[in-house]
């Protein structure tokens, strides 16, 4: 009995991006005192505050903000990147797609370069890889359940590739 | 050749039966049959019919070296020409036909070839060039009937195709007896472990061959591993090659899964590549047989030996009633004793050998007729199968009546894919075999293919590669040690190489390259034209090329050449060991890369609102945009001026989210702009723009855009759709590599804004009629507004000609924007246009365009640009444009423009007559909008001093030419004066 995956693309929630040209520790620092809990550090991801911030490249982050009101958000940020930073709205730049069950992992396999099958890829570990041309980044939440971001330009192909590798998702393999 | 099923035995399913077609005749076989097997069961032993001469060929040997029984399989798209029988796995339905014959296998027509064949030796195509040209005409269409092997389908291959990405500790190419030991001692460690093994079942040898494995039999001893390695959650992939072995330990697999003609599962793929990275690598590939040279050893009835022992063992087939043995080695002996347990009568044993007191001899010369320094010297027989052999003994010559003759030359030790990875090779006089020598990555060999014949030595060869390659990487050594083997005779083959024929050889019939009919002859001829290189030698006389890649015929070939040389085989080289091992469908290679755009498509935010319309569609880059949306009746050209008219005299709105869009923000954005852009930027206000364009380092203008001040600290950079990705990378060096002192963020807005252009002499009151604003912002000015409800960011420019105002917002909010500027436009005697439209607008206006007029060869200067220059020169590229090159106009390519009165062919040539010398091309053609006539851009030799000359714009290639004026590149309105209030 496999659990094969399923997905579905999730709704529209505010997206936006932090860089830090400096100042990471006082920064971080602030973000601390702010949310109570410190800036992911590569390849990491947590969720404070109605805040899923994920890391995207040395000195920046995606922050999707699950509750709460962007431009509130968005204030809130610059205020802690204050001369250190730049918090830009990059809303809809990206569609979230939640995947769950077990065999996540096994559908990540195919069309790209990525060993999703790693145990150490856990939940709060976040990547980005490339799945059949497109541009894609993961964000494990759970065992069961891993977020892909991707353009949404390229939605409408990634998502018709994984239906067709899902109806016939060899988990044995 | 006498072939037959045997009444037992075999790992075949013989409760079930399958039925088959081969050409045209209807079989059976049973499931675990090859189509080989099943063929010999039924007693057909002339499967094809050679490249060149149409010799009759049978089966060779049991696996992927097989050189001869080539078939095509399957039908329509799914037909596979070239397709080894030994290596086509029986499925019902399976429709299988000869190759390189007509009418018939049987008679065949091209057999008269080989009558001629003293003169069409090797290379003769070659000298066929050197003669008058005109004879190309006579024997081009036999050459081109004959060329080529195999027929291709002619149809779509109706499959898909999976790739997949794997990662392990330890990957086992290979399940025989080494291959299984290393898995079982790797994934004792605990380590991640992958093991591929190209056949249907784990065994390799082992299916073979008798033997017992701690206590059991192989057989059992196999099923306990498997249980074992699948307890340990090792992947074991069946029916899966190993072809490539790439750099930094990536390895390609392909997986076959289903086999070639069958029709998958629904909705199941046919076949998966695997790209796997490992850490280790651990090659237990076996070893190749190879056969003896002697004369006619072609013809069917002519195996090898192990192959004989597989079609008995594995497959309960015996190829022959009377067979004689030709070797120069012990395991061949194995073939006697498993044909004489099958019921077969074995004429005599031909060992090439001194007399020997092997084990293993010593128990056949009690039983056969064994005769040492003994070789085969001609098969005798034909397309109806072998009849006898001649055979030079110490005794004199004698001809022994069979109907089978079983050949084994010694071993090639499978080192592709340790020669792909970097490899060297060291050579084993004795055994006539190079082996794997130095590894460069991290692969190691073990196993046959590490030069053992022994099963003892190869299982625990095995264990200890397997044990050390996760050893290397931190694992713990594996507990308890590599499995014991016992075995009737056991002990090394004691191979010698059996490389040269026997003296007085008829050579012109002794086949070296099965698959493309070279002799030994042949090779001599190569020598003697004075063909040194191994290489040249491959190239001259085809040796060692198609499918099969010579993996029987190689070895022999380069002793042939060393002998003639008077040196060492290694002295005279190898050729290159290239992937893929085995052949690869090109479908497997492509993956899901095929149809009509080949590649993921890229949708604008709008597209399901555009697709309403049901508009022409132009791929851009990745990108699908509307080219235009064509009225009833309307063809594109109609329907694109209609919407360029439009523009032009009332509005027009056209989709532009495709455009590259870059926030930049922080104290130094002004500055990190300053180095990317060739323009001012540092003294704009707050609140307005500029055109700008993009210098690549070495001064050649390499996109263009604009560039917005949007807040004190904060710009938008837009550049071209098909430079987007282009600019990201740029502005990610000027930023990390060029200027990281810099206090700046650079965040790529390309999909948060999407953005519609509205255009025209009424596009001010469009959008002050849907966002209310009193004051509308003036051309080159940035306002915020509300459209339907969503905030959006409206920016005044223009590349049209026309009032124009870029209108964005969050993508997922853009719909109902474009739903509110359609209905007002259209109220308004408007319409939405597309990119055809879009390309008339801007060439009238004079506006550039990457891949048109920014060709990657353009200077600012050639393009008229370089008054816009910023005169402090901070941006990237300014050293480069004080090149001498540079400084001097004469002879450059320079932007113009042109007029006709009729159609100007885009892409054509610029000549002073026709045919002529081209002085420039044109990049870029349309109609006027509103009036008669043709313009066009064009880059042209010293263009702007030659305004008002008259030139041929000509395209030969589509037969059209136009007469053309040259004139400055602005044809509509160049004061500007229709975007300015």
């Amino acid at each position: 009995m496999t659990d094969a995956p399923r997905f579905k693309a999730a709704p529209a929630e505010p997206l936006l991006r932090l860089e830090l040209w400096g100042g990471l520790a006082e920064t971080s620092a602030r973000f601390t005192s702010a949310f109570g809990a410190v800036l992911p550090g590569p390849g990491q991801a947590i969720t404070v505050s109605g805040l899923r911030v994920i890391w995207r490249e040395p000195g920046a982050w995606m922050i999707r903000v699950e509750t709460g009101e962007r431009g509130a958000t968005l204030d809130r940020l610059m205020e802690i990147a204050g001369a250190d930073g730049a918090v830009t709205d990059i809303s809809g730049a990206a569609t979230r797609c939640v995947l769950t069950g077990g065999d996540w992992r096994v559908l990540l396999t195919h069309g790209g370069v990525f060993d999703a099958e790693d145990p150490a890829f856990a939940p709060g570990c976040v990547a980005g890889t490339v799945i059949e041309h497109m541009a894609v980044r993961f964000d494990v939440i759970t065992e069961t359940r891993v977020d892909a971001y991707v353009a949404p330009s390229y939605a409408v192909d990634l998502f018709a590739y994984w239906t067709s590798v899902a109806r016939g998702l060899d988990v044995t393999g | 050749m006498t072939s037959a099923r045997l009444p037992a035995g075999g790992l075949i399913n013989r409760t079930r039966t399958i039925s088959f077609t081969f050409d045209g005749q209807r079989y059976e076989g049973h499931p675990g049959d090859s189509l080989a097997s099943a063929l010999l069961a039924n007693g057909v032993g002339l499967v094809g019919r050679s490249f060149k001469y149409h010799r009759p060929r049978g089966v060779l040997a049991a696996g992927v070296e097989e050189p001869s029984a080539l078939v095509g399989v399957g039908v329509g798209g799914r037909f596979e020409p070239n397709t080894r029988a030994t290596d086509l796995f029986l499925y019902e339905g399976l429709i299988a036909q000869s190759q390189n014959r007509w009418p018939s296998l049987a008679f065949d027509v091209g057999a008269v070839l080989g009558l001629f064949s003293r003169f069409i030796p090797a290379g003769f195509y070659y000298k066929a060039f050197l003669g008058k040209p005109g004879l190309w005409k006579v024997y081009e269409h036999f050459i081109r009937h004959a060329a080529g092997l195999g027929k291709p389908p002619v149809a779509a291959d109706p499959d898909s195709f999976d790739h997949r990405a794997a990662f392990c500790d330890v990957l086992v190419v290979g399940a025989g007896s080494a291959g299984l030991a290393a898995a079982l001692a790797a994934s004792a460690t605990g380590a991640r472990v992958i093991l591929a093994e190209q056949d249907t079942r784990l065994g390799g040898g082992l299916l073979r061959d008798p033997a017992e494995i701690d206590g059991a039999p192989a057989a059992d001893w196999i099923e306990g591993a498997k249980a074992t390695l699948a307890a340990r959650g090792v992947r074991v992939l069946t029916r899966t090659t190993a072809v490539g072995y790439w750099d930094h330990d990536l390895v390609t697999l392909s997986e076959k899964l289903t086999e070639p003609g069958q029709v998958p599962a629904p909705g199941e793929p046919a076949q998966r590549l695997w790209r796997v990275r490992a850490q280790r690598v651990v090659l237990a590939t076996g070893a190749i047989e190879r056969p003896l040279p002697f004369a006619d050893n072609d013809r069917p009835g002519v195996m090898l030996a192990q192959a004989v022992r597989t079609y008995v063992a594995r497959y309960g087939v015996t190829p022959g009633h009377r067979a004689v043995i030709a070797a120069g080695n012990d395991d061949a002996y194995r073939t006697a004793f498993a044909l004489a347990e099958a019921g077969c009568e074995i004429a005599a044993v031909l060992d090439s050998r001194p007399p020997s007191d092997s084990p293993i001899v010593r128990a056949a010369a009690e039983r056969f007729d064994v005769r040492f320094q003994a070789q085969a010297a001609r098969a005798i027989g034909g397309a109806g199968g072998l009849t006898g052999v001649e055979a030079r003994t110490e005794a004199g010559a004698l001809t022994l009546t069979c109907d089978l003759l079983a050949v084994s030359g010694g071993f090639s030790p499978v080192a592709h894919l340790h020669m792909q990875a970097g490899g060297t090779l060291s050579w084993d006089e004795a055994t006539g075999a190079f082996t794997p020598d130095q590894a460069r990555q991290n692969q190691s060999t073990t196993g046959s293919a590490s030069g053992l014949d022994d099963l003892a030595e190869i299982l625990a060869e095995g264990w200890a590669a397997g044990g050390a390659a996760a050893h290397g990487l931190g694992k713990p050594l594996p507990k308890g040690g590599p499995p014991q083997a016992a075995e009737a005779f056991p002990g090394s083959s004691n191979s010698v190489a059996a490389l040269a024929p026997p003296p007085g050889t008829d050579l012109k019939h002794t086949f070296v390259d099965f698959q493309n009919d070279v002799t030994l002859a042949d090779v001599d001829l190569a020598w003697q034209e004075g063909y040194r290189s191994v290489e040249h030698l491959k190239r001259y006389t085809t040796l060692g090329m198609a499918t099969d890649q010579g993996k029987t015929s190689n070895i022999i070939g380069l002793a042939r050449l060393a002998s003639h040389e008077g040196r060492p085989v290694p002295e005279v080289g190898l050729t290159t060991f290239r992937p893929p091992y085995t052949p690869v469908t090109l479908g497997a290679l492509a993956g899901h890369a095929t149809g009509f755009h080949s590649a993921p498509l890229r949708r604008p935010a709008l597209y399901d609102l555009h697709a309403a319309r049901d508009p022409i569609w132009q791929p851009v880059g990745y990108w699908m945009r509307p080219r235009a949306y064509p009225l009833a009746g309307e063809n594109l050209h109609a329907a694109s001026i209609r919407e360029a008219r439009a523009v032009r005299e009332t509005v027009g709105w056209i989709d532009v989210s495709t455009l590259g869009k870059f926030e930049i923000a922080g104290p130094d954005a002004a500055a990190l702009l300053e180095r990317v852009c060739a323009t001012t930027v540092g003294k704009l206000a707050v609140g307005r723009g500029r055109y700008t364009f993009m210098l690549r380092e070495d001064g050649l203008v390499m996109d263009d855009g604009t560039v917005w001040r949007i807040g004190p600290d904060r710009y938008l950079l837009t550049s071209s759709t098909g430079g987007a990705d282009r600019m990201a990378h740029h502005l990610a060096y000027v930023r990390q590599v060029l200027a990281p002192q810099l206090k700046v963020a650079i965040a790529n807005v390309q999909e948060h804004w999407a953005g519609i252009a509205v255009a025209g002499p009424r596009a001010k009151a469009l959008v002050a009629e849907l966002t209310g604003l009193a004051e509308i912002p003036r051309h080159m000015s940035v306002a915020r507004g509300v459209i339907a409800g969503t905030p959006v960011l409206i920016l005044a420019a223009s590349y049209s000609g026309e009032r124009a105002f870029e209108i964005y917002a969050a993508s997922q909010e853009i719909a109902p924007v474009w739903t509110a500027i359609d209905a007002a436009g259209q109220a308004l005697g408007g319409h939405p246009y597309g990119i055809e439209a879009l390309e008339f607008l801007r060439i009238e206006k004079g506006h550039v365009v990457v891949g048109g007029e920014i060709d990657g060869r353009s200077t600012p200067q050639d393009l008229g640009l370089h008054r816009m220059l910023n005169p402090a020169r901070p941006f990237v590229g300014a050293p480069a444009l004080q090149r001498p090159a540079f400084q001097s106009q004469a002879g450059r390519l320079q932007l113009i423009g042109l007029e006709s009165e009729g159609s100007i062919p885009e892409g054509s040539m610029l000549v002073r007559h026709a045919p002529g010398e081209p002085e420039g091309h044109v990049t870029a053609a349309s109609p006027r909008v509103l009036a008669q006539g043709s313009v066009a851009l064009a880059l042209l030799r010293d263009g702007r001093d030659r305004m008002g000359e008259t030139l041929i714009a000509w395209s030969p290639t589509r037969g059209v030419s136009a007469k053309v004026r040259v004139v400055e590149p602005v044809f509509y309105d160049p004061e500007g004066a229709r975007y300015r209030d």
